[in-house]
């Protein structure tokens, strides 16, 4: 209903893609396309307390299917690729852009919620060729429209 | 989805309300020689032929004002109910419901709420502004089944753009210098405001999605394809937002 209520793109955040095999979120991807979406977000996570992320292969096989399915649609569906490993316990920020790198590499736009400061936006910014989202709203994680262009122009 | 079942459900609410009024109409009219109210005496209607034709073909201003429906609820609350009833089926003044007013154009009514049937004991609204008299009449002929559903399409299907056509934008924003902000709707009305107050893009959040059908973060399912179209998987995750 959101997608028919305007004429702006819409992008959903469809979390891990509905399963754990790349396959479906192949098909995740194309239901989004179906549905009228133009964009959506994929994250690493499993939704397990003990084992929060997917490791790293099968993340980036994930993120691969997702964005090769994007590519065979016909038109041009962004799929935003969301490292979240800032969002647990043990955060490392090498990490995240390891997995970012990798996720743009498979063809995904890069993004990492949970950015603990300018300096780290910067950094991943740095570190990536691709646009990079941003997640506003994270307490003591957020950061002005003109703070963040900042960042990235470091 | 959830949307869409609300509004089947009011349809539902408005065609039994309808039915309910047009048996009431058939027992009134089995006993005529009863009392002849404003409410029961379908001649009260023909006061809405006596509006010039000027004065009929003007259309309602603010037929593309998306408030002017629920202003006019309030309004008519104030001052309307206490004759023609709070749902306006009719009370000592006639119901708003009935055909003859439904199908009355937006001038008719407002000549009338403008001039009053003084002898039959509707006031003269000169008084209101005119910006609140066709708030009243907007709202007035959303009450009809026939008229919420075409005010819903029209509300709907507002699309002029393709999904193509949407794509090469997003991608545009993508890559295009600076940064750009893409706020989070969760239904169709807060889509609409975020859209009136300029934004470029769109993205749903999963936690908001699955807070408007009452689950956790996490609680929404893909379902099926089919579901996705069918509207009747609550928990479909795609299904709310397309």
């Amino acid at each position: 209903m959101i997608v028919n209520a305007t004429d702006l793109p819409v992008s959903a955040d469809l979390e891990r893609g509905f399963g754990d095999a790349p396959d479906t979120v192949a098909e995740t991807v194309r239901l989004a396309a179906d549905a009228g979406l133009v964009g959506c977000t994929i994250e690493d996570t499993i939704g397990n307390r003990d084992s929060p992320l997917y490791d790293f292969s099968l993340a980036v096989e994930r993120i691969a299917a997702g964005a090769q399915a994007a590519r065979a649609l016909g038109f041009s569906f962004i799929l935003t690729a969301r490292a979240h490993n800032l969002m647990y316990a043990n955060p490392s920020l090498g990490e995240t852009v390891n997995r970012l790198q990798a996720f743009e590499r498979a063809g995904a736009v890069p993004f990492a919620p949970g950015l603990p400061d300018l300096d780290a936006v910067h950094a991943v910014c740095s570190a990536l060729s691709k646009p990079v989202n941003f997640m506003v709203g994270l307490k003591e994680k957020s950061f002005s429209v003109a703070e963040l262009a900042g960042a990235y122009l470091w | 989805m959830k949307a869409r079942l609300a509004a089947l459900g009011l349809c539902a609410v408005l065609v039994v309300a309808s039915l309910a009024f047009a048996q009431q109409g058939k027992s009134v009219a089995g006993s005529r020689s009863a009392e002849r109210t404003p409410r029961n005496d379908a001649s009260v209607y023909s006061e809405l032929a006596k509006a010039p034709e000027k004065a009929r073909l003007r259309p309602n201003p603010l037929s593309q004002d998306l408030t002017a429906i629920a202003a006019g609820r309030l309004l008519f609350e104030r001052h309307c109910a206490e004759c023609h009833g709070d749902s306006a089926e009719g009370k000592k003044g006639p119901s708003l419901r009935a055909e003859e007013v439904q199908n009355a154009t937006p001038g008719a009514l407002f000549w009338i709420l403008t001039n009053g049937v003084v002898r039959r004991g509707m006031p003269v609204w000169s008084r209101l502004p005119e910006p609140q008299r066709w708030q009243l009449v907007a709202y007035i002929q959303s009450l009809a089944v026939k008229n919420i559903s075409r005010t819903f399409e029209s509300r709907v299907k507002c699309i002029s753009v393709t999904q193509k056509e949407k794509a090469a934008r997003f991608r545009a924003l993508h890559d295009g210098p600076g940064v750009f902000v893409i706020p989070n709707p969760w239904d169709v009305a807060s889509t609409r405001i975020l859209a009136g107050l300029g934004f470029e893009a769109l993205a749903t959040s999963s936690a908001a999605s699955a807070c408007v059908l009452g689950l956790r973060d996490g609680g929404l399912t893909r379902g099926s394809g089919a579901c996705a179209r069918a509207h009747d998987c609550e928990r479909d995750g795609l299904a709310s937002i397309s």
